[in-house]
């Protein structure tokens, strides 16, 4: 196996990147085909709607006591974690679970990050990548190159995300 | 013009990963699921992973071409033509004399894939097969018309990220292909020495195809040391990294790059 070459700059920046995956169907459409963050519109649940705090003239038809106020916000946005089928390829089998907020994926965590040679760490660099929900100068699903690692994690990713 | 929705779709096939990311006004589930029977139905022949294919068949000498299905005459014809194309530096022949055009069916069928999706009205987005990207031919969001390529390393290496951007904004290039020893390991073969590719790094290739490019890029890869003089005398636009990192590329390459 090769030796990994150090890619020398010359007129071309080497600058690490900030750079998002796109995280599926959840994204919402904007324009151009940056995966935005899907930020999931919540008022805090907790907040006590409107309570009428004067006495008011006591009802002479039955009407309902305004006592519990109609809930005008949606309900809290439920956790839900999801784990994907272990996915075996070339190098070694990677399994992960994924935790989403709502629409938000707020976690991923690696159950199995099996790889030989080192490529392990290819999935922590992954994970944080699939975190990013914001992309870089360009869409990181158009990334020229080949990747057995990437291709593992995004199979792996695809099954969890399947399952919300 | 209705409002456009953005669709993303991802397959797995081939032992790689095809995505499609575009925008469209019109229900693209029908059309997506077209684009991807076929690559399914090129794998089903062509693969050399799956024994009973008829490629496997055709390996062991179990069935001849002519008995194939046409389109099995129809990649044999195609590989002959990139080999005369490329002045030899692209074969569809192993060392052991039979033929896997795993080299070129890829990009072939996703291309197939594409002019689908372009059938059914689909008209704006980009398909990654497998890290060989292919923009449709009316493509209007330029976002997508810039292009990464990854620094030439095993995605493992501290190095592993994005080398590049290519822009293919105002310019005819539609595809962008990437050869490289970084993931498979050491797979390209050099027909002309009988041995594997192991001069360069990685080349890139930017095309109006997405056939070509892969096909050069492969054929350049293999080149090793000639590859930049037969990409300028072929009229190609291709970027080299050698196995010092250090980079080539033509001239017209090099006006497609942007910082990342």
């Amino acid at each position: 196996m090769r030796k990994s070459s150090q890619v020398v700059m010359g007129a071309i920046s080497l600058a690490s990147v900030v750079v998002g995956f796109e995280l599926g169907a959840n994204a919402k459409t904007s324009d151009s085909f940056v995966p935005h963050p899907t930020v999931t519109p919540t008022v805090d649940p907790t907040t006590p709607g409107p309570k009428p705090t004067t006495p008011t003239p006591k009802p002479t038809t039955p009407t309902p006591k305004p006592t519990t106020p109609k809930p005008t916000t949606p309900p809290p946005v439920a956790t839900v974690k999801h784990t994907s089928s272990p996915v075996y390829y070339r190098f070694g089998t990677v399994q992960l679970t994924v935790t989403k907020q709502g629409s938000t994926i707020t976690d991923i965590t690696l159950d199995q990050a099996g790889a030989t040679n080192g490529r392990s760490a290819a999935f922590n660099y992954l994970t944080t990548l699939a975190m990013q929900a914001q992309s870089g100068s360009f869409d990181t699903s158009m990334m020229s190159g080949a990747t057995y690692t990437t291709d593992a994690f995004m199979q792996a990713l695809n099954d969890a995300l399947s399952q919300f | 013009m209705s409002e456009a929705k953005e669709f993303r779709h991802t397959e797995f096939c081939m032992g790689t990963v095809f995505r499609f990311v575009g925008r469209s006004d019109l229900d693209t589930n029908k059309a997506i699921e077209e684009a991807v029977a076929i690559l399914h139905e090129a794998d089903s022949i062509f693969s050399l992973y799956k024994s009973d294919s008829p490629l496997s068949k055709l390996a062991r000498g179990e069935t001849s071409v002519a008995e194939c299905a046409p389109v099995v005459s129809e990649i044999w014809d195609l590989c002959e033509k990139w080999t005369i194309e490329t002045e030899g530096w692209f074969t569809a022949f192993t060392s052991e004399h039979t033929f896997d055009p795993s080299g070129v069916v890829k990009t072939w069928a996703a291309n197939l894939a594409a002019e689908k999706l372009e059938q059914h009205g689909i008209t704006d987005f980009a398909m990654n097969a497998g890290g060989d990207i292919r923009l449709s031919k009316e493509i209007t969001t330029g976002f997508a018309m810039r292009i990464g390529i990854s620094t030439p390393v095993t995605i493992a290496s501290e190095d592993a990220g994005v080398l590049t951007v290519v822009d293919l904004n105002e310019s005819n290039y539609r595809a962008v292909a990437t050869s490289g020893n970084a993931e498979r390991g050491v797979h390209i073969w050099n027909p002309k020495t009988n041995g594997w590719a192991n001069q360069l790094a990685q080349v890139t290739v930017v095309s109006e195809d997405l056939v070509s490019a892969d096909v050069w890029a492969t054929a350049l890869f293999a080149a090793g040391d000639q590859g930049l003089a037969l990409a300028e005398k072929h009229g190609l636009q291709a970027l080299f990294v050698d196995l010092e990192g250090q980079l080539y590329s033509t001239k017209g390459f090099t006006e497609l790059l942007r910082p990342v």
